[in-house]
């Protein structure tokens, strides 16, 4: 029979791994994301069909024009750098982790700022949406531009998860203080 | 108001060193010594009662209670 103190060695050593694992997940996925925002950005077919996606509702009689597109890629922007913040912090969790740093103050630290970058990002996305569709009507005839705003559960469970990634990110960080008092009783 | 150890006092008057305390009661030397220069936010009982049965002391000879006035 295992003693706690191997048991506990083994979930550290596969926390360890599986950190390390998610870690390279993170950053394939950072630089898959930087690769689609940017070729959207560049290729100006990809980038229509993609606004033609988002806003399929808002009706854009004149068409995606330069104007609209810079304007619609500067508000794009925000909520895409926000999301990278949290897959850096997020990444920078995993490589804590995977480098056995677990009981301290700095991965509590990245794990607020996850939950704080899920919680702006899903705000900034309802904010990019409503200002989207002015952008993309704002030369519509009189009676067709539009100001749209849109809500959905799938954002809602963002704002909550990130709101709960700060949270515990809080406790964590209590934990650790409690924890380095502690060590300072012989 | 300052609690102060004496720990330092009574090694010297049971002639023992610190590494010896710190064998027998099973705590670090690094710990003793943070212990004899009060550098610590508290000592546990357990640790106390070893460290007064390997001294053959009393916790009132460790520990000092010294008021700011004073």
């Amino acid at each position: 029979m295992k003693t706690n103190l191997a048991s506990a060695s083994d979930a550290f050593t596969r926390v360890k791994s599986l950190s390390r694992w998610l870690k390279h997940l993170t950053t394939a996925g950072m630089i898959t994301f930087i690769g689609f925002s940017l070729s959207v950005v560049i290729v100006p077919d990809w980038f229509d069909t993609m606004v033609r996606l988002a806003f399929q509702d808002i009706p854009a009689p004149t068409g995606i024009t330069p104007v609209k597109r810079f304007g619609l890629i500067l508000l794009f922007a925000a909520p895409l750098g926000v999301a990278l913040l949290g897959l850096w912090n997020i990444r920078a969790l995993f490589h804590c982790y995977a480098g056995g740093e677990v009981f301290s103050e700095k991965p509590a630290r990245h794990i607020r700022w996850a939950g704080l970058a899920m919680i702006v990002n899903a705000v900034l996305t309802m904010v990019t949406y409503s200002l989207g569709s002015l952008v993309l009507t704002y030369d519509n005839p009189a009676g067709q531009k539009q100001f749209a705003v849109a809500l959905s559960s799938d954002l809602f469970f963002v704002f909550l998860t990130g709101g709960l990634l700060m949270v515990i990110g809080q406790v964590l960080r209590e934990a650790f203080r409690i924890s380095a008092e502690n060590r300072q009783f012989v | 108001m300052v609690i102060i150890v004496n720990l330092d006092v009574m090694l010297a008057r049971r002639k023992m060193r610190s590494r010896e305390l710190s064998e027998k009661v099973g705590i670090t030397e690094q710990n003793i010594s943070l212990l004899k220069s009060g550098k610590v936010k508290g000592i546990r009982f357990e640790t106390l009662e070893k460290i007064c049965e390997v001294l053959d002391c009393q916790p009132g000879d460790l520990l000092e209670f010294r008021s700011d006035s004073s």
